[in-house]
């Protein structure tokens, strides 16, 4: 279940990083926006990923 | 790689052995640096254009994927040694040491221009003045105490082992890859609004390639003018020392088939295809909206696309790959002296780069500084591929230095030091540019190799019999 939930917030937290910038060059948010979200991004990716990492050589 | 044997002077166990995946994982991270940074945007600096720089980068890296998989592993998956291991038998023990003490000193400066990479994010947050395309010395006292700063964290990290940064940078990786997507479709996106242009075809965003971000001009002062063929081979030999150097022998003696010297495209072409492009998009358009701006600094070209993301890949970038450089310099001078404290050689190691790394000059003539780590390494790969594939149809010994029992075999010192200094001696004179001096260079190393063998061996064989 921990597990499930790492890798869905790693996921997101990967495409809240690219998605947004893709979002931006369509002209569909604006760069504050973008950045915001980038930032949410990261911090949801290095929330999960290390655990993840952790999990996985345990 | 492995866990509790790094099998440094036995040939790697089948058990041991990895799969393809391991070394797209590898090759992905260690290739997406830093250093991704600085040479996007001196490309721009060079005068560069669209066609030369998109088709030169696809090329060049194509031939680099070529050579880890044809020179490299296949050397490496039939021999299975460390590369410093292989040398030692074939030079003798002394070359190692000297061959040690340059890589030792070549990984200093680049870890230097690393750190002075991830000092550029600190310069956005506190102001302080940064150098400029063309300085040489450090420009502030806030320059200096930010290298010192971020140089004696990595080098007292790196000295106290850096396994927690090796499992940051691991986690980072594709983090790290997507931010400089990112900066790419950010930097095209404020190109449009800059321009006013639109993209509604292919031939669209081409067009905006060839007439504002790639124009293909002049260089800017001080920099060398980039042609098609400098691009080629740039992204060909950027990481000559690994491929046709042979250094990667000690990271593909773990592969199970040597066609897992593919993986190495990973690398290229996310980190040396689109991580270059993205930045040297940035930097673009930093030139676009002021011509006069010409300093090539990562973190303000990061900031301006993307905030604090941007500065945090920056420094991540920057810190994930100065780490395993300092560490691997640190080991490298360790082996000149091998009863010197690892954390106290490894410590001044990282010093010595925190020095380099206030000197912008390394950073901004990354591109020269990179032919010429690859020129001086270069020749000991072409003793290699030549011990191992002609030497004994030559009728000569491979393995020379262990089977005669010495500790210097001069053909292979011959051949190195003899190459450098044709090839040092034709760049100086102006009969060729350092970007290509490698290419005669490797069969300049060769034939110096066979043929020095040949008379070496030839008068030593009555003693060898």
């Amino acid at each position: 279940m921990m597990k499930k939930l790492l890798t869905l917030i790693s996921v997101a937290g990967l495409l809240l990083v690219i998605a947004p910038p893709i979002a931006y060059l369509a002209g569909q948010i604006d760069k504050t926006t973008m950045m915001h979200l980038m930032l949410a991004g990261t911090l949801a990716w290095f929330a999960g990923a290390p655990l993840l990492a952790a999990g996985a050589r345990r | 790689m492995a866990e509790h044997s790094e099998y440094e002077r036995e040939p790697v166990p089948p058990r041991a052995q990895l799969g393809f995946r391991s070394f797209i994982g590898q090759y992905a991270g260690e290739h997406t640096a830093g250093t991704e940074l600085m040479i996007g945007p001196l490309f721009v600096a060079a005068g560069v254009g669209a066609a030369d720089l998109v088709l030169g980068l696809l090329i060049g890296n194509l031939l680099a994927v070529l050579s880890w998989s044809c020179l490299t592993a296949p050397i490496a998956t039939r021999v299975r040694l460390t590369l410093y291991y292989q040398l030692e038998k074939i030079a003798g023990r002394r070359v190692v040491v000297f061959y040690d003490a340059v890589n030792g000193i070549a990984f200093c400066f680049l870890a230097g221009s690393m750190i002075t990479v991830s000092a550029t994010a600190l310069g956005v947050w506190f102001g302080f003045p940064m150098p400029g395309l063309n300085d040489l010395y450090p420009n502030s006292v806030g320059w200096v105490l930010a290298v010192l700063a971020i140089g004696g964290l990595i080098a007292w990290v790196a000295a106290a082992g850096y396994t927690v940064v090796a499992r940051v940078a691991n986690c980072a990786a594709p983090w790290m890859v997507l931010v400089f997507i990112a900066f790419g479709l950010i930097g095209l996106k404020d190109f449009l609004d800059a321009t006013g242009a639109t993209i509604d075809s292919p031939a669209d965003l081409w067009a905006l390639a060839e007439t504002v971000i790639w124009t293909g001009g002049e260089p800017l002062p001080g920099q060398t003018k980039f042609t098609f063929w400098h691009v080629m081979f740039f992204a060909w030999f950027a990481n000559m020392a690994m491929h046709v150097g042979m250094s990667d022998l000690t990271v593909l003696r773990y592969a199970r088939r040597a066609r897992y010297g593919l993986a190495s495209a990973a690398g290229m072409y996310l980190g040396h295809f689109l991580a270059w492009i993205a930045a040297s998009i940035l930097f673009a358009l930093q030139l676009h909206r002021d011509p006069t701006d010409t300093d090539v600094l990562p973190g303000p070209l990061a900031a301006g696309a993307c905030g604090v993301v941007g500065l945090l890949c920056v420094i991540v970038a920057g810190w994930t790959t100065a780490n395993p450089t300092i560490y691997r310099a640190g080991l490298a001078f360790q082996a000149i002296v091998p009863t010197a404290s690892r954390f106290r050689v490894t410590l001044l190691t990282g010093l010595g780069c925190t020095v380099a790394g206030m000197f912008p000059a390394v950073a901004m003539k990354l591109l020269g500084f990179v032919a010429l780590y690859g020129l001086a390494l270069m020749p000991m790969g072409a003793v290699i591929f030549c011990d191992y594939w002609l030497v004994r149809r030559l009728g000569l010994t491979p393995f020379y230095a262990e089977a005669a029992g010495r500790d210097v075999n001069w053909a292979a010192v011959l051949a190195w030091l003899g190459t450098l200094v044709a090839c040092l001696g034709a760049v100086q004179l102006g009969y060729i540019e350092i970007y290509f001096a490698s290419l005669p260079g490797w069969f300049i190393a060769a034939l110096v190799y066979l043929a020095a063998s040949r008379l070496l061996q030839g008068a030593a064989r009555p003693a060898l019999a």
